[in-house]
């Protein structure tokens, strides 16, 4: 029974920020999300090595 | 209490800015060696004593009048934001025409520092530079640096500093700084001012006389204004208030065509050079005459009419022979290590047991996310060869080679350029097309970059050739799977140029830089960087899709009565008489049964079922169908989902791997059919929102993504149905 | 003559090219203003061609390098 539970909850949690991502994706408002293509276009890894 | 200071980095494509620019900061970025890899600014920190410095890094540019939006964008930035300190980024073994930049940004008034970068290039060419005549010529201080060494930084630093300090100054009263030092200014308190020889400068006052108080949009210096109206200039002359002063300019600029012969734009150009040449005559001296270095040497094979795409065809077939043979083993030990984190796991639960929490880590994360983690050596190896082949300068002689090829399709070589970033990742390829001026070759080029197939797609094939093929054809294939990608790429192109996107194209100018010796520190740097997002898109896309796709392929489960009807079955054997053996092998054969029924009955499985009458002309089951589905949201999800779903299908651990699984299930024939599939429909959904984003239109991005899926079905369908009738791969 | 004839190897002196403003600034911005000195490397008669101006190395496409005239 608690693994049902658990299980169930997992895949809500995954459902439900997949499909904000999935939102904010194609409406562009990611702010970079990154594919992963290392290219260092993306907004959000640049915040993130701007510390020296 | 720290003072901030607004730094812009601008300077000639491959002058080294985003070197310079990482050597400031600290990150560790991409360095491209051709335009389009900075095609958005970026900014970084970087502290200097009592100062924070924030650092923006511009696309490169030619000079100050724009001709591309990268251009438009860093001339736009300088002009308008207004940053407190500008330092141009000149090649220094190439300094004439580097320093045209330089000109037109002490015209502007811009509180200038001069980087010149590639010192080290510059030396062994035999260049001295007298850089204290220099910077009186340019009013700016000059620093030599070597930006991939990081040598000169901390006077780099120290010059943008001063220099923020005393532009800061000259906005008070006295011209003369606290150390009581006369400043490079000239007596005016202004910037060394260009003279343009009498008839320009004539026209130039005409102009700028009837200028009122408020001639344009926006601020700018009148005379600096006017120069660039007489260069006809199109966005600033667009943004002109007054008709007096448009009538004068085009009044000045005929004037200018009679008395000179030539255009004022021209004209102008020419005095700017002629300023350099005298600077650089005083103050540059040339101990060496290098005349054919090693750069023509290679450039003559390499770009050779006749051997040059061949020479390129065939560095594609050695990165992808690297990639199998060297990933092998590396692979199969992570293959191991996810099997034995899968056994581990397993043993948590008591045998045979049918919890859902197992098979969600098992079958669903093991089996997913593990399914695309085995390939990292191989993306590692392949990002490798690119990375070699960008640093060293390769990558500018492809736009070379293809531009023949190119134009007879009605694009040029530089598309070629982000077509080629796109063999990495369809995302900055798609960002990099903003390199290229005409509107339509833009938007041609973003249809077709997912054709080059991405990096994202590679575990698919190297999923499926070992599978399917003979050692000996594994990398024939692979190579041929991309070469189809880019013969479709620019047959694409030429159909969309000659349909609905018909029009010019623009001239094809483009500098190529010298070839480099890729330092082994960048590359690497680069792979490890590459690995790391790879494992981070694992570990959160995939892994989330991954679950979801579990559940979907979990869920609902086995309606009651067919349940009972196999434990009927079951028990049936239990009871009866047999020996051990032949007992426990029919219950496997049940239970497997059972599974499978449970699969399709899922919702995956009927989603699946549902798609199959457009899945078979291609040659696919349901299975794949929803392997497919999951695909969009990223392409390694295929790989993946398979994982998942001939997982959850199976009730013993299996033994088998995933390979051997397909090959029991599929032809040969449909393998490559799924790899053909694969490499043709559309891209994951990120790259369907670049698209839209470049592009500026819905529209086009959505037909990016149905005509690249029915191009995809029709030559799948066509390909599998034609072999099947040939009787061939079905074997 | 216009540039396209001239053989790899040769060194010649831009006079002018016939373009648009545009164009012409964009070239000067690269280097090629009149008196200019060329060195042409590789010239294959047909597709792009490939000079050395002010010491950098420009590829220019075969359309372009026919309105370019040189001394």
């Amino acid at each position: 029974m608690i693994e049902t539970i658990i299980v169930t909850g997992i895949v809500v949690a995954v459902a439900v920020t997949a499909g904000r991502s999935f939102y904010q994706t194609m409406m562009g408002k990611t702010g970079g999300y990154c594919c992963g293509c290392a290219k260092r276009t993306c907004d959000h890894i640049l915040k993130k090595d701007a510390q020296s | 209490m720290r003072s901030r200071i607004t730094v812009a980095l601008t300077g000639n494509p491959n002058a080294g800015k985003t070197t310079l620019f990482n050597a400031l900061t600290g990150s560790r970025q991409h360095v491209g060696n051709y335009p389009g890899v900075t095609v958005e600014h970026k900014e970084g920190l970087r502290r200097h004593g009592d100062y924070e410095l924030r650092i923006i890094d511009l696309p490169g540019t030619y000079s100050l009048t724009a001709y591309s939006d990268e251009e438009r964008i860093a001339r736009n930035y300088i002009i308008d934001e207004k940053p407190d300190v500008v330092v141009d980024v000149l090649d220094a073994s190439n300094l004439e025409r580097n320093l045209y930049l330089a000109v037109q940004l002490m015209e502007l008034g811009a509180p200038l520092v001069l980087a010149f970068n590639m010192s080290d290039m510059a030396k062994a060419k035999g260049y001295e530079f007298d850089t204290a005549i220099l910077s009186r010529y340019f009013g700016a201080p000059i620093v030599e640096t070597v930006g991939h060494k990081r040598v000169g930084m901390t006077d780099l630093l120290a010059a943008i500093i001063e220099t923020a300090i005393r532009s800061e100054q000259k906005k008070s009263p006295t011209g003369v700084d606290s150390a009581g030092q006369e400043n490079l200014l000239g007596p005016r308190g202004r910037i060394p001012v260009m003279n343009y020889g009498e008839e320009l400068e004539k026209e130039i006052t005409k102009i700028e006389s009837i200028m009122s108080k408020r001639p344009i949009e926006g601020k700018y210096d009148s005379r600096w204004l006017a120069v660039k109206l007489l260069e006809n200039d199109r966005e600033l002359r667009a943004k002109v208030l007054s008709a007096e002063v448009n009538e004068q300019t085009e009044k000045s600029a005929l004037h200018i065509e009679k008395m000179l012969g030539e255009h004022p734009e021209t004209a102008i150009a020419g005095r700017r050079y002629g300023f350099i040449s005298g600077a650089c005559q005083e103050a540059v001296r040339s101990t060496i005459e290098i005349r054919h270095t090693i750069s023509d040497r290679i450039d003559s094979v390499v770009t050779n009419r006749v051997l040059g795409i061949p020479i390129f065809l065939g560095l594609m077939y050695l990165a992808f022979h690297l990639t199998f043979t060297l990933g092998e083993t590396p692979m199969d030990w992570i293959e191991a290590c996810f099997g034995w984190l899968g056994g581990m796991v397993t043993i948590w639960w008591p045998e045979g047991s049918e919890s859902l929490l197992k098979s969600l880590l098992v079958d669903g994360i093991i089996g997913g996310v593990g399914g695309v983690v085995v390939f990292l050596p191989n993306i590692l190896l392949l990002f490798l060869a690119i990375a070699i082949l960008e640093d060293s300068g390769y990558m500018a002689r492809a736009a070379f080679i293809m531009d023949r090829p190119m134009h007879k399709i009605g694009l040029h070589g530089k598309s070629f350029i982000p077509m080629l970033i796109g063999f990495g990742c369809s995302v900055p390829a798609i960002m990099a097309t903003r390199t290229l001026e005409n509107r339509r070759d833009r938007l041609t080029t973003m249809w077709v970059i997912p054709l080059m197939s991405c990096g994202a797609r590679l575990p698919i094939y190297t999923l499926i050739i070992p599978a399917f093929f003979p050692q000996v054809w594994h990398t024939p294939m692979l190579w041929i799977i991309y070469v189809i990608g880019l013969l479709l790429a620019v047959m694409s192109a030429k159909l969309l140029r000659s349909t609905i996107l018909k029009g010019e194209s623009v001239p094809f100018v483009m500098e190529l830089p010298p070839y480099r010796m890729p330092t082994a520190r960048g590359v690497l740097i680069h792979m490890w960087e590459r690995g790391w997002l790879y494992l981070r898109k694992a570990g959160t896309v995939i892994l989330g899709i991954s679950i979801l796709l579990w559940a979907m392929t979990t869920f609902p489960g086995l309606p009651g009565e067919q349940a009972a009807q196999f434990e009927k079955e079951r028990q049936g054997i239990r009871i009866g008489t047999m020996e051990e053996e032949e007992r426990s092998t029919r219950i496997i054969a049940i239970d497997n049964k059972e599974a499978e029924a449970a699969l399709q009955s899922s919702i995956a499985g009927r989603i699946g079922h549902a798609m199959e009458p457009m899945l078979r002309p291609m040659g696919f089951d349901w299975k794949i169908g929803t392997a497919l589905i999951g695909a969009f949201a990223a392409k390694e999800v295929f790989v993946a989902q398979m994982g998942i779903i001939h997982s959850v299908g199976e009730t013993n651990e299996a033994s088998e791997t995933l390979r051997e699984k397909l090959k029991k299930s599929y032809t040969p024939l449909v393998g490559f059919c799924i790899m053909l599939f694969c490499l043709i429909s559309a891209p994951c959904m990120v790259t369907i929102a670049v698209t839209r984003r470049e592009s500026n239109s819905w529209g086009w991005a959505l037909f990016q993504l149905g005509g690249l899926t029915l191009l995809a079905y029709v030559i799948t369908v066509l390909v599998y149905q034609t072999g099947r009738f040939f009787g061939i791969g079905i074997g | 003559m216009p540039l396209t004839i001239v053989q790899p190897g040769r060194r010649v002196r831009f006079v002018s090219v016939e373009a648009g403003g545009d164009l012409q600034s964009r070239l000067a911005a690269m280097g090629l203003v009149p008196g200019v000195e060329i060195e042409v490397i590789q010239n294959f008669m047909q597709g792009p061609f490939l000079i050395e101006v002010k010491g950098s190395r420009i590829i220019l496409g075969r359309g372009m390098a026919q309105k370019i005239r040189v001394a």
